[in-house]
């Protein structure tokens, strides 16, 4: 803690201890320069009484001394340096005050320990109680994060509010989707501070010193905010309240996931959930329990680590298809909102796959029939996929229903016009799969020009021209796969050797490859210069390239077991849809994009039900050519679903998980030393308790200027050092009974004259 | 160039040769008092007595050879032949100056115009040097001649050794035989006490004595208001940092009562005390001498 008052920082102190010691410095440089003097009568210059001499000493130190307070005294009162002192409010001084209020409503101010209030009740007191003592004429900003996030520009035009208005909407106050900073939170304050015409500004920002609500270390940022606050004149009358529980405990779920393929009905789903801690490390087991809608399905009691997390898996069978809405669940502590965490998971029952070839029934360069095969087994013997694929043929791209499907694989396209290019690029940026067999019966130099463009189409790669078959049917060199991504969500089950090796694969022919986008992922090669599949995202789509052919001319992959599990896991891949767009932290917009034929214009309806099961007004918005209902107010977790239609056939419906950001849930406090250093560079005060405030509250800080008292103390040493100095050089009045030399001639020479 | 200007120390300083200087101080004072030397009320006759070998002939009373046939010399009361000795002191103290006269200048100067008064007054003019010891001495004598000696003297010395007036007075009132005018020129930066014990020596050899007290301005005012090195001139070795605002008291003070002891001792003694700065003009000293003589006259 500075001992220094406001208005001093580290650079004043410098000048102050500079100011105290230039008379002392000055002194030794004086007596270092004296001049040399040959002088005749020195038996003048002793004393005879020893403790005269002594008290010249004595008078020369006190001289310098002196010196020395005054000129630190000047130095500190042109620092204006000045302290705040508590005044009644009933007896203050005439004159308005203006308070600016910033409530941290952040998710974490909702902890409470057992038997206590949370740090939201506390610092929804501490405000009440100061605005309670505020009295007409008297102004006030109440801030939250919602108003900090919009800006400062924004927050410039909040209205001060009255004493009436400040009071309702401080008592209005919960948690929200917001997070707060408390540097921020001091700038956009001392800015409305400066805003206020009133006579005395006040500054109180109400919080529980989260780690996370002080993530800064830079030192100047932390200056900067103190000049403000210095230049808003709001500095000396800043205090940052701590509501919160400095022995805060809580055990949360930091994330729930699934696996990246699409799920299918009556398929086991692998689900983890990790559980971390906060404050003193946890004892004991971790209870998870899992909930499909409401219904608990599973439960797990996993151990803690030392560092307090665990981690919990379930697999559970999803039965309906739709949206499911997952919870993972441990017991509720004091911080309750964060003991939940959601997935929305699509469950799929089929599949519509486009796929377009050459022909399904025979075998031939571009025939999609292993493919369609493989995707539908039509032998008795094989049991259906956990996944029902619904595959449907097409010989060209042109007419065909691309957008009803979630995948389009294409095995032959001898052409492809422009129309319809245009059409699958707009699928698979609006979220669908394509993949590309790329075997002879695809025209490269068409592909390129329409679907890679230079890196700026939806393709990864741009593929080379096949060389010519060679003549009497003899094949090329013989090639296997390499380099398998076994990481890749698609590929990972071929990390086993028991469930297969790709690289026994034999490959005869390749679709030679010219470029990768740097953006792209090479998941197999053939040789060093020869990707096999590779993988790229085009808008919200994915696109995989595999550059041999789905028919046995260029490798036995077809023949072999390992093409259906390929297929599907490819597939499945390419149909499931972007986990990150349904998952959600507090705050996030959610946004339904609608199908191409959709319009946001009349008719269109969009809203949005939240977790108390309220109809909502969404809002609508336009990216790219298509309309997407919007819908920012997820102040609350849980899940939401957001449900669009522009006319018929343009019915969409997505479902949200909207979960608390795990930067809430870590209750660490700000480090002790951080805290010294925001205290030092702002000159802002720390309360460390909400009541202190409260019993403070009858009175208000006033800010009283030192530098008058300075300076008059200065001028009054001023004039004590000159009597002094004046009474050391023998300027005053001799003594009685002695005559100064000068009174001795004039004697002598009157009698002698 | 007035007469007045004569007087002044710094003019006079500026005129060379002791013997130019002492005339000049004398004509000049004398010229300022409107009469003149020679013909004074003082040269009244007192006696007549026998003519002895070695008095100069045209002191012979002519009108009383013509009616005694005997030679008789003529006496008179101003024709007492007094033995005046000039002291000044040549101690290193003395070379200081903070103006362009220095006290030895001024002492010297002083000195050789009394001397020219006391021969013009038919005196015996004697001459001693005092430092540490009785540096030089010259018995007095009344000729013009031995006075011109006194001033080569006087214009050779140069302000060197330490100050122990009272010791050299002591030893030049034993050299000395009945009745002398003593004039001592010093800074009297000496024991004041042994000072006045010395000149109580002398007074008791029935000597007159005139004391003149000779300081610079500077050694009056002290001047210096910061840190200065003092340091002595008659023993280098010895010096002292002091701030001279914070010693100036003290330093006044003291100079104050070296003066008292020394203007009470010589009341006490019947000495005649003058303190004289070297911007004080000569006509102060002179005429504090011809005020001394004719009280004793009285």
């Amino acid at each position: 803690m500075s001992i220094l008052p406001d208005g001093i920082g580290e650079p004043g102190l410098i000048w102050l201890l500079a100011a105290g010691f230039l008379p002392i410095l000055l002194h030794i440089l004086d007596r270092r320069r004296a001049r040399v003097v040959d002088w005749p009568a020195m038996r003048f210059l002793v004393p005879r009484d020893r403790s005269r001499l002594r008290r010249i000493k004595l008078l020369e130190a006190l001289l310098i001394l002196l010196r020395s307070l005054a000129m630190l005294l000047i130095a500190y009162a042109l620092l204006k340096p000045f302290s705040r002192v508590e005044s009644s409010v009933r007896t203050r001084a005439p004159g308005s005050r203006g308070v600016v209020l910033v409530i941290d409503d952040s998710q974490s101010m909702d902890y409470r320990a057992q038997g206590k209030r949370s740090a939201l009740e506390n610092a929804r007191e501490a405000a009440l109680d100061l605005l309670e003592d505020l009295i007409p004429g008297d102004r006030a900003h109440v801030l939250t994060t919602a108003d900090l996030a919009s800006g400062v520009a924004a927050a410039r035009d909040l209205p001060a509010l009255e004493t009436g208005g400040a009071r309702r909407k401080a008592a209005d106050v919960r948690t929200g989707a917001g997070r707060f900073r408390i540097l921020e939170a001091l700038d956009r304050a001392a800015e409305l501070s400066a805003l206020l015409d009133t006579d005395a500004r006040e500054i109180h920002l109400l919080t529980d010193l989260q780690a996370s609500t002080f993530p800064e270390a830079d030192s100047t940022r932390i200056r900067f905010v103190g000049e403000r606050l210095r230049a808003a004149r709001a500095a000396s009358a800043t205090q940052i309240v701590d509501c919160g529980d400095p022995g805060a405990r809580n055990v949360f779920i930091s994330a729930l996931e699934a696996g990246a393929l699409a799920v299918g009905t009556d398929e086991t789903v692998e689900l983890r959930a990790r559980v971390e801690s906060s404050g003193a490390p946890p004892a004991g087991l971790a209870n998870v329990r899992l909930f499909v809608g409401d219904v608990e399905v599973a439960a797990v009691a996993v151990p803690f680590d030392g560092a307090g997390r665990a981690n919990a898996s379930f697999t559970c069978r999803l039965d309906a298809p739709g949206a499911a809405r997952i919870t993972a669940r441990l017991a509720p502590d004091g911080l309750a909102a964060d003991d939940a965490r959601r997935l929305a998971l699509e469950v799929l029952d089929r599949i519509r796959v486009l796929v377009v070839g050459t022909t399904v029934t025979d075998e031939g360069p571009g025939s999609a029939r292993n493919v369609d095969l493989a995707l539908a087994p039509r032998a008795r013997d094989l049991t259906a996929p956990p996944v029902i694929f619904r595959p449907v043929f097409a010989r060209g791209l042109a007419g065909a229903e691309i957008s009803a499907s979630r995948v389009v694989i294409i095995t032959g396209l001898p052409s492809l016009d422009r129309e319809s290019a245009e059409a699958l690029e707009r699928f698979v940026r609006a979220g669908g799969g394509l993949l590309l067999f790329a075997g002879e019966a695809v025209d490269s130099a068409t592909l390129d020009r329409e679907l890679y463009r230079g890196g700026r189409g939806i393709l990864p790669a741009r593929l080379g021209s096949r060389s010519p078959r060679a003549a009497g049917g003899s094949r090329a060199e013989e090639m296997h796969p390499r380099d398998v991504l076994t990481s890749h969500p698609a590929l990972e089950v071929f990390g086993a050797p028991e469930e297969g090796d790709l690289s026994r694969i034999t490959v005869h022919r390749v679709t030679p490859v010219r470029e990768v986008r740097p953006d792209a992922a090479i998941l197999a090669r053939l040789g060093e210069d020869s990707p096999w599949i590779i993988e790229g995202r085009a808008g919200s789509g994915k696109v995989i390239v595999v550059t041999t052919s789905a028919s046995p001319d260029d490798s036995d992959l077809p023949l072999t077991p390992l093409f259906l599990p390929l297929l599907h896991r490819l597939v499945r891949h390419l149909a499931a849809p972007e986990a990150s767009s349904r998952a959600l932290e507090l705050g996030d917009v959610l946004k339904l994009e609608l199908p191409p034929a959709g319009s946001a214009e009349a008719g269109a309806e969009a809203h949005v039900i939240d977790p108390e099961g309220t109809r909502r007004e969404a809002s609508w918005t336009l990216e790219e050519g298509r309309a997407a209902a919007v819908f920012g107010d997820t102040r609350a977790p849980g899940f939401y679903e957001m449900r669009a239609s522009a006319g018929a056939g343009t019915d969409t419906t997505g479902l949200y998980a909207v979960n608390v950001p795990a930067e809430e849930s870590r209750l660490e406090r700000i480090p002790e030393a951080a805290l010294e250093a925001l205290r030092d560079g702002t000159g802002a005060g720390v309360t460390r308790d909400a009541r202190e405030l409260s019993r403070s509250m009858g009175k208000t800080l006033v800010e009283r200027p030192h530098w008058p008292l300075a300076a008059a103390i200065a001028a009054l040493l001023l004039m004590a050092e000159l009597a002094l100095a004046r009474r050391m050089s023998g300027e005053r009045i001799p003594r009685r009974g002695r005559a100064t030399p000068k009174e001795a001639t004039a004697v002598a020479g009157g009698r002698l004259s | 160039m007035n007469a007045s200007s004569y007087l002044d120390p710094a003019a006079v300083a500026r005129l060379g040769r002791l013997e130019i200087v002492a005339r000049t101080l004398v004509e000049g004072f004398v010229k300022g008092l409107h009469f003149s030397a020679s013909k004074g009320s003082s040269i009244e006759f007192a006696e007549h007595r026998p003519y002895a070998a070695g008095d100069e002939i045209r002191r012979i009373d002519w009108r009383t050879f013509g009616k005694t046939d005997r030679f008789y010399l003529k006496e008179y009361e101003d024709e007492t032949n007094v033995r005046a000795l000039l002291v000044v002191d040549t101690s290193a103290s003395m070379g200081f100056r903070s103006g362009e006269v220095s006290k030895l200048r001024y002492a010297s100067c002083l000195a050789a115009a009394l001397g020219h008064l006391l021969l013009a007054q038919r005196d015996a003019v004697g001459f001693a040097a005092v430092a540490a010891r009785v540096e030089r001495y010259v018995p007095p004598r009344g000729t013009p001649r031995h006075l011109r000696g006194i001033f080569t003297i006087l214009e050779a010395a140069s302000a060197s050794g330490a100050t122990r007036l009272a010791d050299s007075v002591n030893a030049l009132a034993e050299r000395i035989h009945g009745r002398s005018l003593v004039v001592v020129l010093s800074d009297l930066l000496d024991d004041p006490r042994a000072v006045v014990r010395s000149i109580a020596h002398l007074r008791h050899r029935h000597s007159e004595v005139i004391l003149f007290h000779i300081l610079d301005p500077a050694e009056e005012d002290f001047p210096f208001t910061g840190w200065t090195v003092f340091r002595d001139p008659e023993s280098p070795s010895v010096s002292l940092r002091v701030d001279g605002r914070q010693v100036r008291e003290i330093y006044r003070e003291n100079l104050a009562e070296h003066i008292a002891i020394l203007r009470k001792g010589c009341a006490a003694l019947e000495v005649d005390y003058s303190l004289l700065y070297t911007r004080s003009p000569f006509e102060t000293a002179l005429a504090a001498y011809l005020d001394s003589r004719s009280r004793r006259r009285r």
